[in-house]
């Protein structure tokens, strides 16, 4: 029996994300806020931006959404930075954001503000840290709604308590293909932790890409609840490891086939869907982290994974013809592999 | 060009769909895209939502929040003085005026104010949600000193409950001054 091939852990774990949500103690919850509130609170954080500190030391600009056109909004959705909430346009909404994207303060979202940071790999502790720093030097200039005994109040009573999800972001196609999924988000349930595919619904997980997040806001310390999810990542990873390498040694060649065959048309189509680019990402991804396709960046290939997506082709290449976008797709490709 | 839908406002977003070869166009206005399942398909998203959270919480606050429960001793635990005060279903928060029929179909909550007028119903859904009822994170620091104050009266005021079940009334009365002095301060 061959040795197991050594895969990085952030060559699975794609990205970190710790969100802190807050209301302002004056004013009712974002479902309740008429125009003119909405604007108040725009303009409370629109001055307050210059004042918002995080030990990186990112510059922070604001935007006020309704200056941006729809596909500029798709795209930022794309990145995972705006909601899909973030598009409808009947009340006033803002974003704050670091210079590195990073750092992103939502604007009457769902809450009056939704603090989030970002990280590639496995490094919530660093996210919280941030979003935790940009919290307290707002918290330093507004009042908050905060109750002793409910903790930070929101707009959902399932965020209260701390007002803190964390998330992962991974890569499973091991998992997924072995149909493993359905029995993982059964097991995690029963520990308080949410997950699920990002692409696609059902048993359809474009691109295999899943999200584990905390459900749990009350009653537990936000350290504790990063150190679950810090572990159920790892673990995760880890099992989807032993599982690549379970089915590599199975039928080494039926494995190694589909990857460079996947790789073929990846390279070489004329025109191609978002959700067929994501399918075959997955598998030049899982092909690179194994060493069997071995000119391939991995981080080229999530970078990839952002720029293929409809609306970032339409707002960078200011193409909104579908067919169009298809061709600019497979030449963002080429040019990038 | 004028947005096809309304035929009011001007077209800003464009879109051209082909589905088996045939072609649709379509010339929508910002507001008439962003109503359109059309362009949503097109642009399907992708953002940790709270994944329905809030219509499950919903039925959770019409499941377990009936009268039925509220001999339970699991709700009296978590709410020791509400079970006598019972919000009725078409209670309304003063300030922001939502119902408990409107909390509970939509799973959200109006304003600050909802969570004191709704306490006493949210406890149970609450605590089956989350697996625990109170805040033990961080805290606002502007809040800090007036809870950790609060938090000093409430063991100071079992502490002189106790001395005076014993009879140590001497060490009943230094309390009683402390706690004074400590509510002064709020």
């Amino acid at each position: 029996m061959s040795e197991n091939i050594n895969i990085n852990n952030n060559d699975i774990i794609l990205t970190s994300r710790v969100r802190l949500a807050r209301n302002l103690s004056d004013y009712p919850f974002v479902t309740k806020l008429n125009n003119e509130q909405s604007k108040e609170i725009l303009d409370i954080f629109r001055n307050l931006t210059g004042d918002i500190k995080t030990s990186d030391n990112s510059k922070m600009s604001f935007i006020d959404l309704s200056s941006m056109k729809q596909y500029e909004k798709a795209a930022l959705i794309e990145q995972h930075i705006l909601s899909p909430e973030m598009m409808n346009e009947n009340i006033s909404r803002g974003l704050i954001l670091s210079q590195d994207q990073k750092t992103s303060i939502l604007i009457n979202e769902e809450d009056h503000l939704r603090i989030q940071h970002m990280e590639n790999g496995l490094n919530l502790y660093k996210c919280f840290e941030i979003a935790n720093e940009a919290d307290d030097s707002i918290e330093s200039k507004v009042k908050y709604a905060f109750d002793e005994t409910l903790g930070y109040l929101t707009c959902c009573p399932t965020n209260v308590g701390t007002g803190m999800r964390a998330s992962v972001m991974l890569h499973l196609p091991a998992l997924s293909q072995t149909n493993q999924i359905e029995n993982l988000i059964h097991s995690l349930s029963t520990l308080g932790i949410v997950f699920r595919g990002i692409y696609g619904e059902g048993s359809d997980f474009k691109g295999h890409i899943f999200q584990i997040s905390n459900q749990i806001t009350l009653g537990v310390e936000e350290k504790a609840t990063i150190e679950l999810i810090n572990t159920i990542a790892l673990d995760i990873a880890k099992r989807e490891k032993e599982c690549r390498n379970k089915l590599y040694k199975a039928n080494k060649f039926e494995f190694e086939d589909r990857i460079m065959r996947s790789l073929g048309i990846f390279k070489n189509a004329v025109k191609m869907t978002s959700a067929e680019a994501l399918k075959l990402i997955s598998d030049i991804r899982l092909g690179a982290s194994m060493g069997i396709i071995k000119d391939i960046e991995i981080s080229k290939l999530n970078k990839l994974m952002q720029d293929i997506m409809p609306a970032s082709i339409t707002k960078n290449y200011n193409i909104t013809d579908s067919l169009e976008r298809d061709i600019k797709r497979c030449e963002i490709i080429k040019n990038i592999i | 060009m004028k947005c096809q839908k309304c035929n009011q406002r001007e077209a800003t977003t464009h879109l051209t769909k082909v589905i088996n070869g045939n072609k649709t166009e379509y010339h929508l206005c910002n507001e008439c895209a962003n109503s359109s399942d059309e362009f949503k398909t097109e642009f399907n998203s992708v953002f940790d939502t709270d994944f329905g959270f809030n219509s499950f919480f919903g039925s959770m606050l019409k499941d377990f929040s009936m009268p039925s429960l509220f001999g339970s001793s699991m709700y009296n635990s978590l709410n020791p003085q509400s079970s006598r005060v019972v919000p009725a279903l078409n209670s309304k928060c003063d300030v922001c005026g939502t119902t408990f029929e409107e909390f509970s179909r939509d799973g959200q909550i109006g304003c600050p104010n909802c969570y004191n007028v709704f306490k006493s119903r949210l406890g149970a859904p609450l605590q089956k949600f989350h697996g625990g009822s109170e805040h033990i994170g961080k805290m606002p620091n502007s809040n800090k000193s007036e809870i950790s104050i609060n938090k000093r009266i409430k063991q100071l005021e079992t502490e002189l409950n106790q001395d005076v079940i014993n009879q140590n009334f001497e060490h009943a009365a230094v309390l009683r001054d402390e706690i004074k002095k400590l509510k002064e301060q709020l």
